[in-house]
């Protein structure tokens, strides 16, 4: 049966079982439930599994040595399913200690399976929204990677946190303003128009936009975010039309 | 350039075997296989000649990690740090009799598996 057709108690004392078989795997090395958990079809057993890994490492600071071992073991896993969940596991250690599990992140990223890339992508939108300054000097180094997925990935990874805190990512955003591959610069003016919408943002957004040199990649930015504006009408601070008026007031589209 | 020393790691805990694994490799060392029973670990010295053997005393299977040595020992001369629990420290008389280099007490301190293993020439080394 699977986990969202179980009650919600039913659910409650799965989500602890989960949680004491893990505890105890990690206490005996002996991994057999763990690697079903981390294995199971049902993505939210998956999700249950690397949550309760990601509590234990808080609770259980005796078993914090084991539980980055577990992880690191579970990446050398056939199966992409227990490499996903152990970078997704990694994810939420790394919201409040990025270093102890960045090697895992260098790994994930070049992993062959796109489900693990994107769990790469998802955890560091959960890191960085938590921890971003480890999350987004370790996104840096691979701002220029030569593989344009790697690119494209990284800039994908780094929007949650620039939707709340644009000028943090901004900087490494302009990095990209000179990308050759369609599908990077693509989801560079995606990515500024995702940051563009909610209040305040909008203004940090354009006054940066400003020092920009590839003018198209502006253009095209300045574009998005006024689409966005209409696309996420019931989320954004300014109406579509407040948005055109304030670009048109404050970005001059043919000197910047 | 030297090569790296050859280790063979013999602990039932994977877990604790691939903490094992990541200090060795951080001071140097090649794990050529992680195993978690004497059978497995006697085949593992036929096929890898390891430099050394990192053995857990209680191991899986009904042999314990000192029965796996002393079948190791028919053929073999490698140096063995055996490590336990504290409820096997008494084994350490048995232990001594296979020659070993070291006895350790989980958890294990590292500096203390530094020296041992520091003891040890790896093959290419005069």
């Amino acid at each position: 049966m699977a986990f969202y057709d179980l009650s919600g108690s039913e659910r409650e004392k799965l989500v602890e079982t989960i949680r004491q078989s893990l505890l105890a795997e990690l206490e005996t090395g002996k991994l057999k439930k763990t690697i079903s958990y981390f294995s199971d079809e049902d993505t939210y057993i998956r999700k249950s599994a690397y949550l309760s890994i990601g509590r234990l490492y808080l609770s259980h600071t005796n078993l914090q040595s084991k539980i980055l071992a577990l992880l690191q073991l579970l990446m050398t896993e056939a199966d992409f399913k227990i490499r996903q969940t152990a970078i997704n596991a990694a994810g939420e250690i790394g919201k409040l200690d990025f270093p102890v599990i960045g090697h895992l992140f260098d790994l994930g990223l070049f992993d062959a399976h796109h489900s693990v890339r994107n769990a790469v992508i998802g955890s560091m939108k959960k890191m960085g929204e938590k921890n971003p300054t480890p999350i987004l000097t370790w996104a840096k180094k691979y701002l220029h990677h030569a593989d344009k997925e790697i690119r494209r990935e990284i800039c994908h990874g780094i929007e949650l946190r620039g939707r709340t805190h644009p000028q943090d990512i901004l900087p490494l955003l302009k990095e990209l303003q000179f990308d050759k591959t369609a599908r990077v610069k693509n989801t560079l003016v995606h990515v500024l128009g995702q940051i563009a919408y909610k209040k305040g943002c909008l203004a940090t957004v354009i006054e940066h936009l400003k020092s920009w040199d590839n003018k198209e990649v502006v253009v095209q930015a300045l574009d998005e975010i006024i689409d966005v504006h209409d696309r996420y009408k019931n989320f954004s601070i300014l109406s579509q039309q407040q948005a055109i008026d304030y670009i048109g007031k404050h970005f001059d589209r043919r000197n910047g | 350039m030297l090569n790296k020393k050859k280790v063979l790691v013999v602990e039932d805990d994977i877990i604790l075997a691939m903490i094992d694994k990541l200090y060795l490799q951080k001071i140097g060392c090649e794990v050529v296989g992680m195993v978690t029973n004497a059978t497995d670990a006697v085949k593992a010295v036929h096929e890898q000649s390891p430099d050394l053997i990192l053995m857990d005393i209680r191991i899986d299977g009904d042999r314990d990690g000192i029965m796996a040595m002393e079948e190791i020992r028919l053929f073999s001369q490698v140096p063995v740090i055996y490590f336990s629990g504290n409820s096997e420290v008494h084994m350490r008389q048995r232990a001594l009799e296979t020659g070993m280099l070291g006895f350790l007490v989980k958890p294990l301190d590292l500096d203390a598996l530094k020296i041992l293993v520091d003891l040890i020439p790896s093959k290419n080394q005069n």
